[in-house]
């Protein structure tokens, strides 16, 4: 089976790559639209860690590519380079790594604010009165389930496989039995199984 | 009006000991069409369990302009060489290293709009933002005549934390509390946790200094190399073993938290050593495998690391280690 792909389907995609792999949780274009005609908004892409919340900001961001995208580590997150950006519309994945101070003035001066978080940050909006809304990252079906491992199968294939074989529901069941609704459980599991 | 079908593929005929690569394009297509250029890319891919990573190797031109024929065959060779690369074709248990030939076919303005976007050929072939098609294959780098080579240095052992000393910690930190706390609550946990890391702190450095510094010299020897490990007369562990271990590092830092994750890829033969003289020196030899040298690639490296373990007069088993920095050597035939 192995020998049917050319590099491990369940790796990390490359960027040019996240467009093909991704199944989308929320509508593209109302979103994008939201983005452009709101005065002042923040967009909260809630949940786990390993549900997808950075792939979708990303993908959002590859989408709307004229806007910047911050990705914040414990060592990277400077809110000056995020304020010193002339862009109004920002993507920032791991805003817990802000301050609550920090998330105040973020908030503030960008128009539009498209973050990444594990606990919802909607107090620091409602202190500033600007409006929000969460897109919740969490749960898992085998439909979905089965259409990102497909992507991914056809991504690294070698075109000499039919993808429909490679998994059954079962397989698929299985995987969410033991993981929940966490992707990257799956993916790092089926990573091995592939290496 | 129909679609002008372009079929397109890309073969790598030859990839030498001598890091030259050579193959061709191939195109034929159900109408005339103008092909304005074809160029050549190669990339190295990274991918693992991590946010994987593509490095740009060299570009070349494989054809300018050219009119195809309806019906006919052509194909456009190229070659290329790569003496500069540092890093073979790898297969890790967390990452691969892989490279890619890719193709760009640009077509005339004029006739780009005629060809039909939807084919799919055997292999991956894709319509690029910059309307050109592309066309790719993975090859091997063949790295079989090259050698490894140690950096000849000198460097200090670090003393290892092991189960042993965080358990007598862990066991100083309860007894601290079974007498000496009256309640157990949050301040008191968080105390807790750094009265451990401070034992442990302090046992390694009691250890550490009752132990004496070890230093390890690293030489150069043909196709192996020499290890000598300078200890003191207080170094007093018996049944003394020095291995050298090949690690394999990679970070996963997609998403919104970070997870590490290390394997072990190669354990060398353990060397007993003498625990009579102060100054022991080991030879080592290389390691079969290609491309384990020690590399760092973003979230992603490899490194070499010597261990040198004993027992106590008490049989706990204590252990150093000190990480080293060994090249791969690329040998380039003269043609």
């Amino acid at each position: 089976m192995k020998e049917k792909f050319e590099f491990n389907p369940f790796a990390g995609v490359l960027e040019e790559d996240l467009e093909q792999i991704i199944v989308p949780v929320f509508d593209i274009d109302a979103i994008s639209n939201q983005i452009e005609c709101t005065d002042s908004l923040a967009i909260e892409f809630i949940g786990k860690q390993g549900r997808g919340k950075t792939t979708h900001l990303r993908y959002l961001q590859k989408q709307l590519n004229s806007y910047p995208i911050f990705l914040l580590t414990k060592t990277t997150a400077n809110l000056s380079n995020i304020l010193e950006h002339d862009a109004d519309v920002v993507f920032v994945d791991s805003i817990h790594h802000l301050s609550v101070f920090e998330r105040l003035q973020l908030f503030k001066a960008k128009r539009v604010v498209i973050y990444t978080t594990h606990w919802s940050r909607k107090y620091t909006c409602v202190l500033i009165n600007k409006k929000y809304y969460s897109i919740p990252f969490k749960g898992i079906t085998v439909a979905v389930l089965r259409s990102i491992i497909d992507k991914r199968l056809r991504l690294a294939s070698n075109n000499s496989i039919h993808i429909d074989d490679v998994f059954v529901n079962n397989d698929l069941q299985l995987l969410i039995k033991k993981f929940g609704d966490s992707y990257r459980g799956i993916l790092n599991y089926l990573y091995e199984q592939y290496q | 009006m129909s679609k002008v079908a372009l079929e397109r593929d890309i073969i790598i005929e030859e990839s030498d000991n001598n890091y030259r690569v050579r193959g061709y394009v191939s195109i034929s297509c159900s109408e005339i069409v103008d092909v304005e250029l074809i160029e050549g890319f190669v990339y190295l891919e990274v991918r693992g369990r991590m946010a994987s990573q593509k490095h740009h190797v060299v570009s070349f031109t494989i054809s300018d302009k050219k009119r195809l024929q309806t019906a006919e065959t052509y194909k456009f060779p190229f070659s290329f060489e790569m003496h500069d690369l540092d890093i073979g074709t790898y297969k890790g248990k967390n990452v691969n290293f892989t490279y890619k030939c890719e193709a760009k076919i640009h077509i005339e303005d004029d006739d780009i709009d005629k060809i039909d976007r939807s084919f799919f050929s055997k292999v991956k072939s894709f319509v690029t933002s910059d309307d050109s098609l592309k066309v790719s294959t993975y090859f091997h780098v063949d790295d079989s005549l090259s050698t490894y080579q140690i950096e000849e240095t000198t460097t200090s052992l670090d003393f290892k934390t092991n189960f042993l000393m965080s358990f007598i910690a862990s066991l100083l930190t309860g007894g601290i509390y079974a007498f000496l706390i009256p309640e157990f609550n949050a301040p008191y946990m968080v105390f807790g946790v750094f009265l451990i890391i401070a034992v442990i702190i302090s046992i390694k450095l009691l250890v550490g200094n009752a132990l004496g510094e070890v230093t390890m010299e690293t030489l150069r020897d043909e196709d192996a190399f020499l290890c000598t490990i300078k200890k003191t007369k207080k170094f007093s562990l018996v049944n003394q073993y020095l291995y050298y271990q090949i690690i394999e590092k990679v970070v996963d830092d997609r998403g919104t938290s970070s997870s590490t994750v290390r394997s072990t890829i190669y354990t060398s033969k353990k060397e007993k050593i003498s625990t009579r003289n102060n100054d022991v020196q080991v030879k080592f030899s290389y390691p079969e495998i290609k491309n384990i040298h020690s590399n760092y690639l973003g979230d992603v490296s490899i490194y070499w690391v010597m261990n040198l373990k004993g027992t106590t007069y008490l049989g706990f088993i204590l252990k150093y280690q000190c990480e080293f920095t060994v090249r791969q050597r690329r040998q380039v035939l003269m043609s």
